[in-house]
């Protein structure tokens, strides 16, 4: 029995596989909700007069979908490979890894539906209605009990650092749920916040902003301080930086919220605040970034051979350059050009696509053939041109929305010598429309390029495993014997 | 209580390197590769770092 088999034996690698599968069958759908919504923009026909399939129905289930479908289901695949192979002990229960996995998937459908009919609670990432909100909170519960119980049971003195974030990222994100979701029921379907007025405003970008800080930066850092590693056959540059980052970018995240609502009814002093936490959480995100990619010193040659190597490095870029530029952006001078244009979209989408794709793509590319007991993926061809879909699709969706915001946030300011506006909204509109063709396009590109990587991985899968293979081999010869 | 919490967190982190020493962070770092041994002969063939003693530990836990 080779290694692979054993660990399959040893660990619960079922889960995983559930999980890495769902990632991709979400992934998938979520990004191509996405490439819709941005041709909705391009031709606006396309909103088909219905109510479900508008642009503002359409647009919280694509970010539901990749931040807690995609996202989440590649994080949780992740954890739970991480935290079984570095602490050599099986998740505490199948039954419950089982229930969770069909749980999460149930849940997910549910609040999709909900939301193609309108039923909404308006806040950004977090529109569940409390049914789905409190089965959430169940599930995470159970994912909880599941990662820290595996921690518990380890036979390793040191707990790896990838685990670190991956606990941060589960705590954090349970907190900011249950306060940001506390509301009161009027409906089965229907419920007011708890909160009112700016405090509620304040909540929900304090949960916003850690949705962004502990899902999907802290969250997929564990994926980083693993995988770059393991990819590139060297140990972390700095394991003194990583816990030096760990407690750094959990301490300064949580603070950051506020720069969502700079120029609004908050008090000035919370937007101040959030404005000077957000410029000092580039040192650690710019920490981390650094640690990553120094892992490759002296092994920078490998990738010009091997593209999941690329996927991890890459998305390492773009994670620097996006923990820049939110911070630029928090500051409250460009702020008040930035806010409210798609400078802000593009922001966004370097992180999504650029980061939290590309990282798990690389991840995944070198999970499932361990998981499947195979070699190497079916082709590393289809891996390169998965590759270069993704980065040529990222960089022409960000410099479209960079071009757009900045031309929007311009004309929108311009004022004529008696002091009316220059420009009037729909010209404003007009002038985005190139950048929102080059947006279709750049965002169709990267769904292209997660097609290819459902199909590579199809193939692979298809392919008998290794452990079958020697099996063949060993009764032929015997055979022959 | 945000100023308190910082300050655990500080504390925490203080605590962390404390109880580390840089051996063992040497060792922490290997942990990726100590279940997998084709992958730690090939980063001790190009770092010459070993991770034996987690070598140990996976297949004592491989065999439960």
């Amino acid at each position: 029995m080779n290694t692979a088999t054993q660990q399959a034996q040893a660990y619960n690698y079922k889960v995983v596989r559930q999980f890495t599968i769902a990632t991709l069958i979400w992934g998938l759908i979520g990004m191509s909700m996405g490439a819709f919504i941005a041709a909705q923009l391009v031709w606006p026909e396309l909103n088909f007069n219905l109510p479900w399939t508008s642009f503002g129905r359409i647009r919280p289930i694509h970010t539901n979908l990749v931040i807690f479908a995609f996202g989440g289901c590649a994080l949780i695949s992740t954890s739970f490979y991480i935290v079984q192979r570095s602490c050599y002990a099986r998740l505490p229960s199948d039954t419950a890894a089982s229930l969770f996995f069909w749980g999460w998937q149930a849940m997910l459908i549910a609040t999709v539906i909900s939301y193609a009919l309108g039923y909404t609670t308006t806040k950004e990432y977090a529109e569940m209605e409390w049914p789905f909100a409190i089965a959430l909170t169940v599930l995470w519960v159970t994912y909880a009990w599941l990662f820290f119980g595996t921690i518990l049971q380890r036979k390793t003195s040191h707990i790896y650092v990838a685990n670190w974030f991956y606990g941060a990222f589960i705590i954090v994100t349970a907190m900011v749920h249950i306060i940001n979701h506390a509301a009161i029921p009027v409906t089965l379907l229907k419920s007011y916040p708890l909160y009112s007025g700016a405090t509620d405003a304040m909540v929900q970008w304090w949960f916003g902003h850690s949705v962004v800080g502990f899902i999907l930066s802290v969250g997929f850092l564990g994926m980083m301080y693993y995988f770059v590693p393991k990819q590139v056959n060297r140990p972390i540059y700095s394991y003194r930086l990583s816990i030096v980052h760990f407690w750094a970018i959990i301490s300064i995240y949580i603070w950051a919220g506020p720069h969502h609502l700079h120029y609004t009814a908050l008090p000035d002093w919370a937007q101040s605040l959030g404005m000077a936490m957000s410029i000092i959480l580039l040192a650690p995100s710019w920490g981390g970034m650094i640690n990553g990619m120094m892992t490759l010193s002296g092994a920078w040659h490998k990738l010009r051979s091997d593209p999941i190597l690329r996927f991890l490095v890459v998305a390492l870029a773009f994670y620097g350059m996006s923990t820049f530029e939110g911070p630029m952006m928090a500051i409250k001078t460009v702020n008040s050009l930035s806010h409210y244009t798609d400078w802000t979209i593009g922001h966004v989408h370097a992180g999504a696509l650029g980061w939290v794709a590309m990282i798990s793509f690389g991840s995944l590319y070198h999970m499932i053939p361990k998981l499947w007991d195979h070699a190497e993926m079916y082709s590393t061809r289809l891996i390169n041109v998965h590759f270069w879909l993704a980065t040529a699709g990222t960089v022409i969706y960000i410099a479209a929305m960079w071009v757009n915001g900045l031309t929007q946030g311009l004309m929108w300011r311009a004022i004529n010598d008696d002091g009316t506006l220059s420009y009037s909204f729909v010209e404003v509109l007009e002038a985005s429309h190139a950048g929102y063709i080059a947006r279709l396009i750049g965002g169709s590109l990267f769904v292209l390029g997660m097609l290819l990587m459902v199909v590579n991985t199809w193939l692979t899968l298809r392919r008998p495993a290794q452990q079958s293979v020697q099996q063949h081999l060993n009764e032929a010869q015997t055979a022959e014997v | 209580m945000p100023i308190l919490l910082s300050i655990v967190l500080i504390a925490a982190g203080y605590w962390s390197f404390k109880h580390m020493s840089l051996l063992d962070m040497e060792q922490a770092a290997m942990l990726p590769f100590a279940d997998d041994p084709e992958a730690a002969k090939r980063v001790e063939q190009e770092t010459g770092r070993a991770c034996l003693p987690e070598h140990l530990a996976q297949q004592i836990a491989l065999q439960a």
